[in-house]
């Protein structure tokens, strides 16, 4: 079953020979619980197609169903409220909350929710991600890669639909990098987490479930990846 | 799933904002500043704003019947009876005059205390509110106010006997006669008019007093206090005039008489004006302080949008970190503005007009505080909501990338130019007051004797200036310039007004015939064509002797020369030599320099060098005396001051001609003037004030109460505080208005500079020094600074120009000089200061550090 589907996706900045096609009518389906990585290479509209079915920009034109509900008929605040319960986002830059420390910035989504923090769950997640000695640090405090597992952490402390990870190792060496996808990967199995990665890394994409392959804002080819 | 919204946790934004606050110590601190300036000077104009609307409205006039605001009929107990049943009475209540003017006891001097019998309505509708004792039944007894309790130091003592002296009718008409009345005190009231009791109180007795004790006082004139109920409360009174008329017109009443409007649009106009352009000053502060931390707030609440934070949410963070800054801010400023506008009410408003200060109570501290602190928390909530504004309406995620845009250069031109405007008037206007320039437009000579009656008119008859006091005067050492100006007087002078007996101002009388009868009907003409029934019967048409009044004088031909400087001549030319020779006159058609502007168009009907035929009426030896003259000039005043002697005189004679024609002369000094030597006849010397004590004691000893001595002296010393108090005053709004203006430049630059920090690092990383990082920046901004200066410059010395040619102010160019030296080094040095502290300010962090915020 799809949790997930982009129906003719269309993103389109300027006019007349000033025309850019970000996104040129993308239409694709995502499975419940997979890993799926967007690949393509800088500027092929992939950062566009992940805020464009996140909720964090406005579509030119078609549709984005998320858990059976269309993200295009909401209002911006019935938009915001679903995208905290619904979306989590990892970024390539992390964006924490510089003023609150790495507990708080975890269950702010939840918070803003209005809902009590689930303290097993979130020290599960911690605990996996090896964060659980870091709760009252600063996100100044923290390593590059420590920022990202936070973000992680926030991203799927709210138990979304979907994740959204945009470039989540972009900033990052190597041997975090791996290990940042290799947690990415432990969090869509453990959690049952449906994750939409995207990536210019092909090495990176292949860790994923499934790889979609963009370019000049069209998807131009997909692969199932051998386990 | 459901879309049904939760409520959203406020602890939350609460503790958000809180962490948000403590990780920018710096901007919060810069913003409490900003606040409390702001707050401060909005306090200090609602303080010295209010204070000033209150003193004016005391000032206008003591206000007799409050419950009415002071409007009143003339009448009797049937035209009472009449105005009551009007629609637009909403209540009529009765005081009958018991004195022909105010009462004469030594005791009472300086106060203006009038004796009425009046009916119930009266003492509850105007407030009249018993405290001890009971209301005055007899003619025998007196009701009197709490305050004048306490100035005869009666401790509302009952039943304790008071002589009154009162004004009663004598047995001719316009004749009056002093009488002591013995009376008995039966009770106390409270004082409504508590606010002028230093200088009008109301005394009440039973009606009965008329009939005993003042028989002949003028019936049918008595005062009924009206309350009408249809004035338009946008129109703030002007209206009263009309309505009031129109009770008087269907009650068939003998007059009206009101207070006329303390407070137009007009008088609020100065103050509201301020008040914005402070409130415009504040907001470019505040605004520039947020303004530095816009890119973070920006990407911040970006941030926060993407996690799921809605706007509402967003938005009762940020008010909850605005509103910690202004609570700060504004009790901070508030309170310290209220001290200083308190402090400096009294300065400002004498140099708005001389004397309303003894008339300043304080605001309440309750409602100015109020008031300012809703006008800056006004300003500070529309600074501040601008990077919440810019959030809210792009995208989560072009929020979160958001990178900050230069600083239109002439948004921060404009705002500095105004902070330098406003320091540039400020500090001219107050550091410029000149004691001199003002002592000299209020006093002609050093000192002057002016007979009041002969401009103002009088309840009581006219006193001339005794010869005695002449002589002695003259004979003063150090006395010189003497100089005499009669005012011709027709008698008889009285009207009935108001109740009673009114003595009018000094006029003579020309017969009907020849060219200035002429010319003054033609002045009568123009007059009635412009503005139709004459309301005031003012228009000098021809009275039942077929004479036109005018104003005639007689002065020393040598003084003349002095005088010309306060008028302007339309025809002719002044000549003290020709005019001394004798057979001229000097002819001043309006007394008003607006009716000069209703007559335009209507010509004179006499001319420079015309020779003219005048009948002078001689009323003291009922004799008509016709001279011939040639005119020497047609000539009207520019003096707003009162300081000439002349700017009320339709014609000018010689002093010997004046003689000719008026066989009473010696009755008829209009005033006397002189100047002091400031020595004695052996040659030692005597200070202004001795000079001054000498004179006044000899006008005192005089005892003529329509006398009132104008000295420069006096002047001088009421001039002197007023620039003191004003010196004060300025320095402080200058410096607050400056800091104002720095501490926008120095946001203005800051901002800037901030958001080309990796514009910086990145030449520095291609070799640029730490010098040459200096001068950029410090060339950069010294253009803008360079231009706001001119701009200020040219804007400032214009208004500060404009608002010294207004009464009570004058232009000095020194100090607009030093004012615009302090501006340029002040600006100047804050380019230096601040090149040096950006660029040491950049540079604690590494090249790659700042390069690395470029995404």
């Amino acid at each position: 079953m799809d949790i997930l589907k982009a129906v003719h996706l269309k993103k389109y900045y300027g006019s007349g020979e000033n025309l850019v096609k970000a996104v040129d009518d993308v239409s694709f389906g995502i499975e419940k619980g997979s890993f799926t990585a967007i690949v393509g290479t800088s500027g092929s509209g992939k950062t566009t197609l992940l805020n464009l079915i996140g909720g964090l920009d406005f579509v030119d034109a078609g549709e984005v169903i998320i858990d059976g509900h269309s993200i295009m008929e909401m209002s911006k605040e019935e938009l915001t409220v679903f995208r905290r319960r619904n979306i989590g986002f990892v970024f390539q830059n992390y964006n924490l909350i510089s003023v609150q420390n790495v507990y708080k910035n975890i269950v702010l989504p939840i918070r803003l929710d209005g809902r009590k923090p689930d303290r097993d769950y979130i020290a599960q997640i911690c605990g996996q991600l090896g964060i659980e000695g870091k709760m009252d640090r600063y996100p100044n405090q923290l390593s590059g890669g420590q920022q990202q597992r936070v973000s992680i952490a926030r991203a799927i402390a709210a138990k979304p639909a979907v994740l959204l990870a945009d470039e989540p190792t972009g900033n990052l060496d190597t041997r975090t990098s791996t290990e940042v996808m290799g947690l990415l990967k432990m969090t869509s199995r453990e959690f049952n987490q449906t994750i939409i990665m995207i990536t210019h890394d092909d090495a990176i994409a292949q860790l994923a479930d499934r790889v979609i392959h963009i370019e000049d804002g069209k998807l131009v080819r997909e692969q199932e990846v051998q386990a | 799933m459901s879309m049904m919204f939760r409520n959203s946790d406020q602890k939350l934004e609460k503790e958000l904002a809180a962490d948000d606050y403590r990780a920018h110590p710096v901007r919060n601190r810069l913003a409490v500043l900003a606040v409390a300036l702001t707050a401060l000077l909005i306090v200090v104009i609602f303080t010295v704003g209010i204070g000033y609307m209150t003193a004016m409205t005391r000032y206008m006039g003591a206000s007799p019947g409050p419950g009415t605001d002071s409007a009143m009929i003339y009448g009797d107990e049937e035209i009472l009876e009449r105005a009551k049943k009007l629609p637009q009475v909403d209540w009529a209540a009765y005081a009958k005059r018991c004195s022909a003017s105010y009462l004469h006891n030594q005791e009472f001097s300086g106060v203006d205390v009038r004796l009425f019998a009046a009916d119930e309505v009266h003492y509850e509708k105007n407030m009249v509110d018993l405290i001890a004792g009971r209301y005055p039944e007899s003619g025998d007894e007196i009701l009197l106010s709490d305050t004048m309790s306490e100035r005869l130091g009666l401790a509302k003592q009952l039943n304790v006997t008071y002589d009154l002296v009162v004004l009663v009718e004598g047995e001719g008409e316009g004749q009056q006669t002093e009488k002591v009345i013995p009376m008995t005190v039966c009770g106390y009231y409270k004082n409504p008019l508590r606010g002028v009791a230093d200088i009008y109180e109301e005394i009440y007795t039973g009606k009965a007093f008329i009939e005993k004790h003042n028989p002949g006082l003028i019936k049918g004139y008595d005062q009924i206090y009206v309350k009408l109920n249809n004035l338009n409360p946008l129109k703030l009174g002007t209206d009263k005039h009309e309505k009031l008329t129109e009770v008087n017109e269907q009650a068939a009443g003998n007059g009206i008489q009101y207070k006329a409007s303390d407070l137009s649009y007009a008088a609020l106009a100065p103050i509201i004006l301020l008040l914005l352009c402070v409130m415009f000053c504040g907001y470019f502060f505040i605004y520039n302080i947020f303004d530095i931390s816009i890119e973070n707030d920006i990407r911040f609440y970006g941030e926060l949008k993407t996690i799921g934070m809605t706007r509402q949410q967003l938005k009762r963070m940020l008010l909850w970190q605005m509103n910690r800054v202004s609570l700060i801010g504004i009790v901070l400023g508030g309170m310290i503005g209220y001290g200083i506008g308190r402090m400096a009410a009294g300065a400002v408003m004498d140099a708005f007009a001389e004397g309303i200060s003894s008339f300043y109570k304080p605001a309440g501290f309750v409602q100015v505080f109020a008031l300012g602190a809703v006008f800056s928390w006004i300003t500070v909530l529309v600074s501040t909501m601008k990077p919440f504004r810019i959030a809210s309406t792009i995208s989560p995620v072009e929020a979160a990338r958001y990178r900050g845009r230069k600083k239109k250069g002439v948004f921060s031109v404009i705002s500095f130019a105004l902070s330098g405007v406003l320091f540039l008037v400020v500090y001219t206007i107050s550091m410029g007051y000149s004691v001199e320039v003002h002592t000299a437009e209020h006093n002609g000579t050093d000192f002057r004797i002016v007979q009041k009656t002969v401009k103002f008119g009088s309840e009581e008859p006219y006193q001339p200036v005794s010869d005695e006091l002449v002589r002695k005067i003259r004979e003063q050492e150090f006395v010189e310039d003497f100089r005499v100006t009669y005012v011709a007087r027709t008698k008889p002078d009285w009207l009935i007004f108001g109740g009673g007996y009114y003595y009018d101002v000094s006029r003579g009388e020309i017969a009907g015939e020849g060219e200035l009868a002429r010319d003054r009907q033609a002045y009568v003409d123009s007059m009635e064509q412009k503005w139709g029934v004459d309301p005031w019967r003012s228009l000098p048409g021809k009275n039942e002797r077929d004479n036109y009044p005018v104003s005639v004088a007689g002065m020393d031909a040598a003084y003349l020369d002095h005088e010309s400087q306060y008028f302007t001549v339309l025809e002719g030319e002044f000549d003290a030599e020709r005019f001394a020779q004798g057979g001229y006159l000097i002819y001043n058609r309006s007394l008003y320099v607006n009716d000069m502007e209703q007559s335009e168009g209507m010509a004179y009907q006499v001319h420079a060098g015309d020779r003219v035929s005048v009948t002078f009426f001689d009323s003291a030896a009922d004799r008509y005396v016709e001279q011939e003259f040639t005119v020497m000039a047609l000539v009207t005043s520019h003096n707003i001051y009162g300081t000439d002697n002349m700017g009320e005189v339709n014609i000018w004679l010689t002093d010997e001609a004046f003689q000719e024609i008026y066989s009473n002369y010696g009755e008829l000094i209009g005033n006397v003037c002189f100047n002091a030597s400031g020595k004695r006849q052996d040659g030692t010397a005597l200070s202004d004030k001795e000079q001054y004590e000498i004179i006044a004691g000899l006008v005192e000893e005089d005892g003529n109460l329509q006398l009132s001595l104008d000295s420069a002296y006096m002047t001088r010393v009421r001039n002197t505080e007023t620039k003191r108090s004003m010196t004060a005053f300025g320095i402080l709004l200058a410096v607050i208005v400056g800091l104002i203006g720095v501490a926008n430049m120095v946001n203005t630059v800051t901002t800037d500079v901030m958001a080309r920090k990796v514009e910086y690092a990145a030449m520095q990383s291609i070799g640029m020094t730490g010098r040459q990082m200096k001068r950029d920046i410090f060339e950069k901004y010294a253009v803008l600074v360079a231009t706001a200066l001119g701009l200020a410059t040219v804007a400032g010395a214009a208004l500060a120009y404009k608002v010294g040619a207004q009464p009570g102010f004058n232009f000095s160019v020194i100090a607009f000089v030093q004012a615009l030296m302090i501006f340029v080094v002040i600006s100047a040095g804050l380019c230096v200061v601040m090149a040096q502290v950006l660029t040491w300010g950049m540079n604690r962090r590494s090249i790659v550090e700042r390069l690395r915020e470029v995404v």
